[in-house]
């Protein structure tokens, strides 16, 4: 019933529905890339700067190498999604971690905590998440490591803010009395109620992810092995004003995935903030 | 005068049309006009300093050039001319020269130019910084008069050899008394040189221009013929194309913008691209193995990576036609020393898939034979491209190849420090002497960490090394040809290391822009003869 509930307050927010069927059609897209082209999408396959449409082998056309820009489309979906969500996942991991025992433990250990996410914040992300990568190498995992590193901090804040607020709520008090031990609290009482917010914030995080990624790729510093959108249009700059196709294409495909990965957002915040519910 | 204009308007169109940079000779014609300001660019970033003591690469090599002067320079026929230096004669053992210097120089700030500015630059500049490469067996220099220096040899040193160090890019006559006394490297004139050239320096707005002033003193009369020169820096390349378009930048050496622009641009019949003007300073995209991984220890195996590969392919896609497969560790413009007569190691995969497998390396279960990781140098967009062709053409005949694609300082690390490669893909540009910016790839001499742009393969063979060594003593043209030709032949059959494509580098200038691209290494020229048609 409650999940119903859940649902019908999400599909209430059209931008989120439609947001949300979208994503999923990148997903799917990216779960089968490998049944529609069998092939590795960076095999040059035909003549280089075919424009969409010349070759119906080739919908839509080929880059200045010759290779498929569809495939490699598909196939991006599958790395740049995953990407997303693990870089996501490891931000949500560290800023959750550091900021449930900051929120909830309070005094030193949150000074400490809360002066080493200013630390980081103060950095600009992108020239961080470069520095990772450029030091590290760059390989899929790093990109993913240095995305997660950069984007944990206002996760952090949010679940310290979360705790702040119910730590000295009557039922934690109750479990305290109780004697149950502090991580059994965190884990089981408070993280779960802190929870809905910090959902909102790691699905934007995943969209902010993707954008990190096409930038590193972009600036050639993307993993060569791997099909990913930025780096596609990394590859097709040069050719801006003769074969914008090249750029047009995956830079179409990172927006409409970003911008539904926030339209989603939005409707995880309608369904999960219990203040909005009545609206 | 309309009819005129619409005339060379026309010419400069059906030369644009056409293939780059064919028919007209040079690209001038009519009197010099006197006067007006040329804004210049080049493919390639802002310097560390105006100036660089050890050379610095090819951003300072250009912004220092117009400055400064060497003592002789290449013809685009080949010949050497005196610029600072009137003549030089070698003794008959070859082991000193004697050169006459120019008389009635001035530096910029009003002080002569003597054969002390000459004694001090070569035996505290040249030797330790410019060109100490080409100078090892160099043992002093004397001035036995106002106008004489005497450059003396510990062995032999061949006459072309000799003059091709006077003609080194940055083989600068600089003045004695700003630099005595003082660290060369960190001499604050660097940045604001006093020098003997045809422009002075005016300014440098760092992370825009460098504004160059007429020499009104400069030795050669008439020159130079424009009153300002603007050296103008613009990351992108996109940019440089919509400044030359809009009329900001009236020239731009070493590929300035990206190959569909240069046929857009020329396409206007507003610009002209030609591939003039880099016979000096030929640039090729190169493969090497690296010899420590002991699956290269087969000359056949190394050969075979060179047979996987279509390098007609990488010409024509990657460079869009301006590149041509590279033969031999000599390349085709030098017309000293290249030869033809080479092994071959042309396109063949079947022919590199038998050649694996005779080595010892059949195709195992998943298909490979074995894995490589293959490493293209990020410091030109194409190497990224080039890298990714390589890897499908060494995936087909069975070589498994992880990719990496660094910026610049991490490639330079990864392939000439740490020598973390099994395959490299990287760059290098060589004058006509092959000795010993060629040869120092091949020679165990030049197996030097941490110094980028030498023998990095770690190739080491002592036939290489007697034949480079009588090479580099030889002083009978004829003969010390034969020696560099059989110098190609083993190169090619050993193959460490071979250009995959040699480049064509452009200039791309407007039409209004005379007397360009007529200097062998144009970048590196004094442009004193550069004017602007009205």
């Amino acid at each position: 019933m409650q999940r119903f509930e859940f649902l019908g307050r999400f599909a209430r927010n059209r931008g989120a529905l439609v947001g949300a069927c979208l994503i999923l059609l990148v997903a799917l897209m990216a779960a089968f890339a490998s049944v529609f082209f069998p092939t590795d999408p960076l095999r040059i396959v035909g003549l280089p700067e075919l424009w969409p449409g010349e070759d119906p082998e080739f919908p839509l056309g080929t880059d200045s190498l010759g290779r498929d820009i569809l495939s490699m489309i598909v196939h991006g979906a599958r790395a740049t999604l995953l990407i997303g969500l693990f870089a996501s996942a490891v931000a949500t991991i560290i800023g959750v971690g550091v900021g449930a025992i900051a929120g909830y433990f309070g005094g030193w250990v949150d000074e400490i905590a809360m002066r080493a996410a200013e630390l980081f914040q103060t950095i600009p992300n992108l020239i961080f998440v470069l520095t990772i990568v450029v030091i590290l190498g760059s390989t899929l995992t790093n990109i993913v490591i240095a995305i997660g590193i950069v984007s944990w901090t206002p996760i952090a804040r949010m679940t310290r803010a979360e705790f702040l607020s119910l730590r000295d709520r009557e039922f934690v008090q109750a479990c305290r009395s109780m004697g149950m031990s502090d991580f059994r609290i965190i884990v089981s009482e408070i993280l779960p109620n802190a929870l809905p917010p910090v959902i909102v914030l790691s699905s934007l995080v995943v969209a902010g992810a993707i954008l990190f990624e096409s930038a590193v790729s972009f600036l050639g510093l993307g993993d060569p092995n791997v099909a990913s959108w930025g780096r596609l249009v990394g590859d097709g700059r040069q050719l801006i004003r003769s074969s914008w196709y090249i750029c047009a294409i995956p830079g179409i495909a990172i927006m409409i995935t970003v911008l539904c990965l926030n339209l989603v957002g939005d409707g995880l915040n309608d369904a999960l903030n219990p203040k909005l519910r009545d609206r | 005068m309309t009819i005129k204009v619409s005339r060379r308007v026309f010419s400069a169109g059906i030369l644009a049309t056409g293939v780059v940079g064919t028919s007209r000779g040079s690209f001038a014609q009519g009197t010099p006009k006197r006067g007006g300001t040329l804004v210049a660019t080049w493919g390639g970033g802002e310097p560390q300093a105006c100036y660089v003591p050890a050379g610095g690469g090819s951003s300072p090599t250009f912004s220092s050039s117009k400055l400064f002067e060497r003592l002789a320079r290449r013809k685009m026929d080949g010949a050497f001319e005196g610029v600072l230096a009137e003549s030089w004669k070698p003794s008959a053992d070859f082991k000193t020269y004697t050169v006459k210097i120019r008389k009635g120089v001035k530096f910029h700030d009003g002080k002569d130019m003597t054969v002390d500015d000459v004694v001090y630059s070569v035996s505290e500049i040249w030797k330790k910084y410019a060109v100490a490469s080409a100078l090892t067996d160099f043992a002093g220099i004397d001035s036995p008069d106002a106008d004489t220096v005497v450059f003396k040899y510990s062995n032999p040193t061949p006459e072309f050899f000799f003059a091709s160090t006077l003609c080194s890019p940055v083989a600068y006559i600089l003045p004695k008394h700003i630099y005595a006394g003082s660290d060369p490297v960190t001499n604050p004139a660097n940045n604001a040189p006093i020098a003997t050239g045809p422009w002075k320096f005016k300014e440098w707005v760092r992370g825009s221009h460098f504004e160059y002033v007429k020499n009104e003193n400069y030795w050669k009369k008439d020159e130079p013929y424009l009153d300002r020169l603007i050296i103008r820096y613009v990351r992108d390349p996109a940019g440089r194309a919509a400044a030359m378009e809009a009329g900001d930048i009236h020239i731009g050496v070493f590929n300035p913008v990206a190959p569909p622009d240069i046929k857009r641009l020329t396409g206007t019949g507003k610009f002209v691209a030609t591939p003039k003007g880099y016979e000096e300073a030929v640039w090729s995209t190169t493969l090497e193995c690296n010899m420590r991984n002991p699956v290269f220890a087969k000359r056949e195996v190394r050969q075979a990576m060179f047979h996987a590969v279509n390098r007609e392919f990488i010409a024509k896609t990657v460079y869009y036609g301006y590149a041509r497969p590279g033969t031999s560790p000599i390349y085709s413009p030098n017309k000293e020393f290249f030869t033809a007569d080479t092994f071959k190691t042309g396109f063949d995969p079947k022919k590199a898939a038998a050649l694996l497998d005779a080595a010892g390396f059949p195709k195992k279960a998943d298909g490979k034979r074995f894995t490589l990781n293959l490493l293209s140098a990020g410091w030109f967009q194409e190497n990224g491209k080039v890298g990714a062709y390589v890897k499908q053409a060494l995936e087909d005949v069975g070589v498994g190849i992880n990719l990496t694609v660094p910026d610049r300082p991490s490639s330079i690390k990864r392939i000439y420090t740490d020598y973390d490669f099994d395959l490299a893909i990287s760059n290098q540009a060589n004058p006509s002497e092959p000795v010993p910016s060629t040869t120092q790839y091949f020679t165990t001499d030049g197996i030097l960490k941490g110094v980028p742009f030498r023998n990095a393969s770690g190739y080491s063979n002592p036939d290489v090394d007697k034949l480079v060594a009588s090479i580099k003593v030889e002083t009978d043209p004829a003969k010390r040809k034969a020696l560099v030709f059989e110098f190609q032949k083993i190169i090619t059959q050993e193959a460490p290391l071979l250009p995959l494509v040699e480049l064509e580098s452009i200039t791309l200038a407007s039409t209004k822009v005379q007397n360009h691209s007529n200097d062998p290494n144009f970048l590196a020229a004094s442009w004193g003869d550069l004017w602007l048609a009205s």
